[in-house]
C-alpha cells in the first residue's frame, strides 16, 4: 500500500484516562493504515478500547500520544475546528445508537450533514441517499417513528451522502435483531463497493468481520492480525 | 441546577410571596383603616336619629370596647346681628377615640372645654368673627377658643354636612337649650378596640338593625383607593403563583423520566411498590416541607424589614399581621407541589420493562398531571383570592397568554416559507410545537416585564395622575343661578379658569318603574337612609372622564329625552336595570326618567359627581342651584374669605386634607405592588430558565452530532444565535400584543380607567428580546460547542 492510497493512518498511538487518583491505559503504541476502498474489522473483548479507537481515529478525542492522519493530514496539528472540517469532507461515522436528530426528518437528518460538508443540491442527493437505502419512502418520517433498521439506515445513507474516502462504523449492529443487521451489513457494503469508501467496522459479530478484507484484534492496548 | 433544586426554589418563592403579600396586605390595610379611622374618629360608627339606648354602651364595654358620643343638628349661630346657618358638632371627653383635630393652636386630641367653642374658617370669616370673640349658640354664648378646620367625624365626610362646623363640649348642650323634641339631630356612638372585639359588636349592632359605618364605607374615596389596590396586589400574587405552578409542572415532566428510570430499576431488582414510593417520595415530601419552612422564614424576615424600613422613611408603625396569611401560603405551596404528584404517582407504576425502551413519554401521566395542575391553580386562586374576576384575568394571563403566543408562533412558522436545516428558520420549523411552547414561555416571561412596565406608565401614572398636584382642593355649593358668571369672573380674575359648573336640583324618589316606593319598601337600612331624603339630580352632556360606563349608551349631548344615568351605588341600592323606570319629585312636580346608562363613578378624581344624572335638557330649572371645584393655590389663602364675603350665601368645603391622605394611601399601596412585581419578575424568570433547562440535554446531543458531522463551531455559533435571535424576536412581538390586550383588560375590567393602546416604540420589545435571547442562548449552549463530542455522545 503506498503512502497516496492510505486514507487513515495511526502511529504510535496511546490513550490513558485518570481512574481515581490512578489512570488506565486503554491503547499502548498502536499502529495502523487503512488503504482506499479497504475494509477492515476491529474485534476485541468488550472494555478492549474499540470505541476509543474509532473516536481517536474520527478525531472526536485526542490521544495522550501518537498521531492520527486523516487524508493525509495529521489530527494533532489541528484544533477541533480544524478537526471538524476534515470530518465533514473525509469521514463518516456510523454509531451503534445512531445518533439521528429526533426533531429532522429523515430527510433532514441526511440533508443536514450533505449541508455542513459544502455539497451542491444537498436536498437532492440526501433524498437519493435514503433511496438507495430502501427509504425513498420515509422521507418525511423522524427517526421515533422508524424502526431501528430503519434508523441505522438513515444513518448509513447520512454517513456515506458526502462520499467520504473512509467511513467508521461503530458496533453498526449492535442494537439491531439478526435479519436487519444482516441487511444494513449488506447495504454498507453495498455503499462501500459504489463509492470506493474504506470502511473500518468495531464489531463482535465473526460473521460481519469475516466479510471484510482484514480483521485486527485488540488486545492489552495493541492490533493484532490474530485472536490472542 | 437541576430540576429539583430549581422545584425547591419555587416552592420557596411560591410560600414567600403567598405569605408576603397575604402579610403585607393585612398590615397595609390595617395600617389605612387605622389612619382613615383617625379621619372617622373610631373603627366603627353607629348613627341614630334620637339618642342611643343604654344596651349599645353596655354591650360595647362589655366587649372591652372603648366608646365616645357626638350629637350633631344645624343651628344658627349668632355675632351681633349676624347669623350663620351652622353644623353643630357637640362631643364627649371621650370623643374622638381615634385621630385629632386639627386647630389653630395645633393638633388636639379632644374637643373643646366646657364653655367654649371651635369654630370653622368659613363661619369666622362669614361671621368676621376672631379667637376669643363670643358667638351665641342657642341659649348660651360661647367664648371661639380656636379655629378647627379639620375634625375626625362621621360628620366631615362627603357632602352631608355642608354647613360651617362648629364643635362644642357634651356638658353645654343641656344649657343652650338646643336639645328639644323635634329637633334635626343625630346620634353617633364611636366605637374602638381590638378587630375581633369589633367584629362581634358589628355583629352584634347589625342583628339589633342598628345602622353600621366602617371607614372605608363611609370615605368612597378611600373605598376607592383600597379596593384598587388590593385588586392588584391579589392579581400580582396570583400571576405568579399560577406561573410558578407552570414552572413546577414543567419540572415535574422532567423529573418523570428520572423517576421512571429509578423505578424501573428499583422493581427489575425487586423492590415493592411501598419501598418505591418511601425512595422517591421521601426526598419529594421533606424538598417540600423544608421548602415551605425556608419561604416562611424568609417571609418573617422580609416582612420585619419593610416594617422597619417603612418605619424609617415615614415615620409609621405598621401593625403585626396575623398568623392567617403564613397558613394560607403553606397550603397554597402544598397545592403548588401537588402538581407533581399525579407524575410521581405515575412514574412509580413504570414497568422494569421500560429498561429496554428508555426515552418513551407516558402520555398518561402528562393528561392526568394536567389535568391536576389545573385543578391545583384553582384550589391555589382560591386561597389567596375571592375574586372570580382577578382569578380569572391571572390564569387568562398567564395559561391563555402562554397558549396564545405558542398557537400564533406555530402559525407563523407554518406560513414562512421553509428554510434548510442549517438555518435558524429551518431550526425552528422543524422544532415544531418546542418552538411553539418555547416562545410561548419566553412570551410569557416578557409580557410579564412588560407588563409591570405598561403598567406602570400606563395605568399606575395615569391613576395617580388622577389626584395631580392641581386636584380640586375646594367645592363651592349653592351657588345661585344669577351668580354663576359672577363667581367665575372673581375666580377668573385670580387665575382660576378650570371651575366645572355644575347643575344640582334635589328631588324625592317616589316611583320606582312605575310603582309608588316608599321607606318600608326597602330593607337595607343603607337604602332607607337614602329614600328618605332628598336626591341631587345634575346634569351632563358627555360622560365625565371620571366616570365608567358599565352598561348601556350614554345620551347624545342634546338629547330631550328623559333619560337618567345611575352609579353603582344607587343601581345596587334600588336594583336597577337599563329601562327601570324612575319618578322624582322635583318641587312639587313629578318628572319620570328611565335609565338608559349605568356608570361607575370614580369617586378619588375628587371632581364633583352625582349618582343621578340627566341630560341637560331633562334637567328642571325649578330650584337648581349650581356645584363647582376647583384647585386654589395656596398663595391664594384669603380667596375663601373674599368668596364668602361677595357671595355670603354660599357653601365652600376646604378638601385639603382629605386630598393628602388619598394620596399617601396610593404612595403606600405603591410601595406595597413594587414589592409583590418583584417576586413576579422572578417567577417569569424562572419559568424560562426552567424551559431552557429542560431542552438542555436534547440541545447537548444535537450539537455532539453536529459537530460528528463536521460542522465548524463558527458555523454552530451563528446556527444557535440566529435561531434563538429569531425565537426571541417572535415572543417578543407575541407580547407586544399580548400586553397591549392585558393592560387594556386591566385598564376597563380592574381599574376601571380609559385607555388607549400605544403604539410608541413597539419595535423595541421584539428587537431586544431577540438580541437577548440571542445572546442567551449562546451563552448556555456555548459549552456544549466546546466539549469534544466523543464525551457529549457517551454523556447522551
Amino acid at each position: 500500500m503506498s503512502q497516496r492510497d492510505i486514507v487513515l493512518a495511526a502511529s504510535e498511538l496511546s490513550h490513558t484516562i485518570p481512574h481515581g487518583t490512578e489512570s488506565v491505559s486503554i491503547l499502548r503504541g498502536l499502529n495502523l493504515a487503512i488503504g482506499a476502498g479497504e475494509t477492515v474489522a476491529i474485534l476485541g473483548p468488550s472494555g478492549s478500547g474499540k470505541s476509543t479507537l474509532l473516536s481517536l481515529l474520527a478525531g472526536f478525542d485526542t490521544p495522550t500520544s501518537g498521531s492520527v492522519q486523516l487524508a493525509g493530514q495529521p489530527l494533532a496539528t489541528l484544533d477541533e475546528e480544524g478537526r471538524a472540517a476534515l470530518r465533514a469532507r473525509h469521514l463518516g461515522f456510523v454509531f451503534q445508537s445512531f445518533a439521528l436528530l429526533d426533531n429532522l426528518t429523515a430527510l433532514d437528518n441526511v440533508r443536514i450533514a450533505a449541508e455542513i460538508s459544502g455539497l451542491d443540491q444537498p436536498r437532492d442527493r440526501a433524498e437519493a441517499g435514503l433511496r438507495s437505502v430502501g427509504l425513498g419512502h420515509r422521507l418525511d418520517h423522524r427517526p421515533p417513528q422508524l424502526s431501528g433498521g430503519e434508523q441505522q439506515r438513515v444513518a448509513l445513507a447520512r454517513a456515506f451522502v458526502h462520499r467520504p474516502p473512509i467511513v467508521l462504523a461503530d458496533e453498526p449492529t449492535g442494537n439491531l435483531d439478526q435479519n436487519t443487521g444482516a441487511h444494513i451489513v449488506e447495504q454498507m457494503f453495498s455503499l462501500n463497493a459504489d463509492a470506493g469508501t474504506a470502511l473500518v467496522l468495531v464489531t463482535h459479530d465473526p460473521t460481519l468481520a469475516s466479510r471484510c478484507s482484514r480483521q485486527l484484534h485488540l488486545h492489552d492496548g495493541q492490533l493484532q492480525t490474530r485472536p490472542a | 441546577m437541576t430540576p429539583r433544586t430549581l422545584t425547591r426554589l419555587c416552592l420557596v418563592l411560591a410560600t414567600a410571596i403567598a405569605a408576603s403579600t397575604g402579610a403585607l396586605s393585612e398590615r397595609i390595610e390595617a395600617l389605612l383603616l387605622t389612619e382613615t379611622a383617625g379621619t372617622l374618629g373610631g373603627d366603627l360608627v353607629l348613627r341614630e336619629r334620637e339618642a342611643p339606648s343604654p344596651e349599645v354602651s353596655r354591650t360595647a364595654q362589655d366587649m372591652g370596647l372603648q366608646i365616645a358620643q357626638e350629637i350633631s343638628m344645624p343651628t344658627l349661630a349668632f355675632h351681633g346681628d349676624d347669623s350663620e346657618l351652622i353644623g353643630l358638632r357637640v362631643v364627649d371627653s371621650q370623643w374622638p377615640l381615634r385621630g385629632v383635630v386639627h386647630t389653630d393652636n395645633g393638633a388636639e386630641s379632644s374637643g373643646p372645654p366646657a364653655g367654649s367653642v371651635w369654630i370653622a374658617t368659613a363661619l369666622a370669616d362669614a361671621l368676621q368673627i376672631r379667637r376669643d370673640d363670643e358667638l351665641e349658640i342657642g341659649a348660651r354664648r360661647f367664648r371661639v377658643a380656636a379655629i378647627a378646620d379639620e375634625a375626625p367625624g362621621r360628620g366631615n365626610a362627603g357632602f352631608s354636612s355642608l354647613a360651617p362646623q362648629v364643635l362644642m363640649n357634651r356638658a353645654d348642650l343641656e344649657t343652650t337649650g338646643l336639645l328639644i323634641a323635634g329637633a334635626r339631630s343625630r346620634w353617633y356612638t364611636y366605637v374602638a378596640g381590638e378587630p375581633d372585639a369589633l367584629a362581634a359588636f358589628r355583629r352584634w349592632a347589625e342583628s339589633a338593625s342598628l345602622l353600621v359605618e366602617e371607614p372605608g364605607e363611609v370615605r368612597p374615596e378611600i373605598g376607592n383607593a383600597l379596593d384598587r389596590a388590593s385588586r392588584l396586589l391579589e392579581l400580582a400574587t396570583l400571576c405568579s403563583l399560577v406561573l410558578l405552578a407552570a414552572v413546577v409542572f414543567l419540572l415535574g415532566r422532567y423529573r418523570h423520566p428520572q423517576w421512571a428510570y429509578e423505578t424501573a430499576v428499583l422493581r427489575s431488582i425487586g423492590a415493592g411498590r411501598r419501598r418505591i414510593w418511601k425512595r422517591l417520595g421521601t426526598p419529594w415530601m421533606t424538598d417540600l416541607l423544608a421548602s415551605v419552612a425556608v419561604g416562611l422564614v424568609l417571609t418573617a424576615a422580609g416582612q420585619t424589614l419593610l416594617g422597619a424600613v417603612l418605619l424609617r422613611i415615614e415615620d409609621i408603625s405598621l401593625p403585626s399581621s396575623s398568623g392567617l396569611p403564613y397558613l394560607v401560603a403553606a397550603l397554597a405551596s402544598f397545592a403548588v407541589a401537588g402538581i407533581q404528584l399525579p407524575q410521581l404517582r405515575r412514574a412509580i407504576a413504570t414497568p422494569p420493562a421500560l429498561l429496554f425502551r428508555q426515552g418513551d413519554q407516558d402520555q398518561a401521566a402528562l393528561a392526568t398531571g394536567s389535568l391536576w395542575a389545573a385543578v391545583s391553580v384553582l384550589l391555589v386562586s382560591s386561597l389567596v383570592s375571592h375574586n372570580p374576576l382577578i382569578i380569572a384575568t391571572s390564569v387568562g394571563v398567564v395559561l391563555g397568554g402562554g397558549l396564545i403566543l405558542s398557537l400564533a408562533a406555530w402559525g407563523v412558522l407554518r406560513l414562512l416559507p421553509e428554510g434548510g436545516p442549517l438555518t435558524a428558520l429551518g431550526q425552528l420549523q422543524r422544532q415544531g410545537w418546542l418552538t411553539a411552547v418555547q416562545v410561548g414561555a419566553l412570551g410569557l416571561g416578557l409580557s410579564i416585564l412588560l407588563l409591570l412596565g405598561g403598567l406602570q406608565s400606563q395605568i399606575i401614572a395615569p391613576w395617580q395622575a388622577q389626584l395631580p398636584p392641581d386636584a380640586p382642593n375646594r367645592f363651592v355649593i349653592n351657588i345661585q343661578p344669577d351668580q354663576r358668571e359672577r363667581l367665575a369672573d372673581t375666580l377668573a380674575a385670580k387665575g382660576i379658569h378650570d371651575a366645572r359648573l355644575m347643575p344640582m336640583v334635589r328631588g324625592r324618589l317616589v316611583a320606582l318603574n312605575g310603582k309608588a316606593v316608599s321607606v318600608d319598601d326597602f330593607d337595607d337600612p343603607e337604602t332607607q337612609r337614602w329614600i328618605n331624603r332628598d336626591f341631587n339630580l345634575s346634569s351632563a352632556a358627555e360622560l365625565p372622564a371620571d366616570n365608567g360606563l358599565r352598561k348601556g349608551t350614554f345620551w347624545e349631548p342634546d338629547s330631550n329625552e328623559r333619560e337618567i344615568s345611575a352609579d353603582v351605588y344607587a343601581v345596587e341600592r334600588l336594583g336597577l336595570d337599563i329601562g327601570s323606570t324612575l319618578t322624582l319629585d322635583i318641587a312639587g312636580t313629578p318628572y319620570q326618567y328611565t335609565v338608559t346608562s349605568l356608570r361607575e363613578v370614580h369617586w378619588d378624581s375628587m371632581q364633583p359627581n352625582f349618582f343621578l344624572v340627566v341630560p341637560p335638557r331633562a334637567l328642571p330649572e325649578a330650584g337648581a342651584s349650581w356645584i363647582t371645584s376647583y384647585y386654589q393655590p395656596p398663595e391664594l389663602h384669603s380667596l375663601d374669605r373674599e368668596l364668602v364675603q361677595q357671595f355670603p350665601n354660599l357653601t365652600l368645603l376646604n378638601l385639603e386634607r382629605l386630598i393628602s391622605e388619598i394620596r399617601r394611601i396610593t404612595g403606600r399601596a405603591l410601595t406595597a405592588l413594587q414589592f409583590v412585581f418583584s417576586f413576579t419578575l422572578i417567577s417569569g424568570l424562572l419559568l424560562v430558565v426552567s424551559m431552557l433547562l429542560g431542552q438542555l440535554p436534547m440541545r447537548k446531543r444535537q450539537i455532539a452530532i453536529m459537530r460528528a458531522l463536521g460542522i465548524s463551531r463558527k458555523q454552530l455559533q451563528k446556527l444557535i444565535q440566529a435561531e434563538f435571535a429569531l425565537l426571541g424576536f417572535i415572543a417578543g412581538a407575541g407580547c407586544v400584543v399580548v400586553v397591549q390586550v392585558s393592560l387594556g383588560l386591566l385598564a376597563s375590567q380592574v381599574f376601571d380607567m380609559p385607555w388607549k393602546p400605544q403604539s410608541a416604540g413597539i419595535f423595541l420589545p421584539p428587537v431586544l428580546a431577540g438580541l437577548l435571547s440571542g445572546w442567551g442562548g449562546w451563552r448556555l449552549l456555548r459549552g456544549a460547542t466546546l466539549t469534544p463530542p466523543a464525551r457529549l455522545l457517551s454523556a447522551t
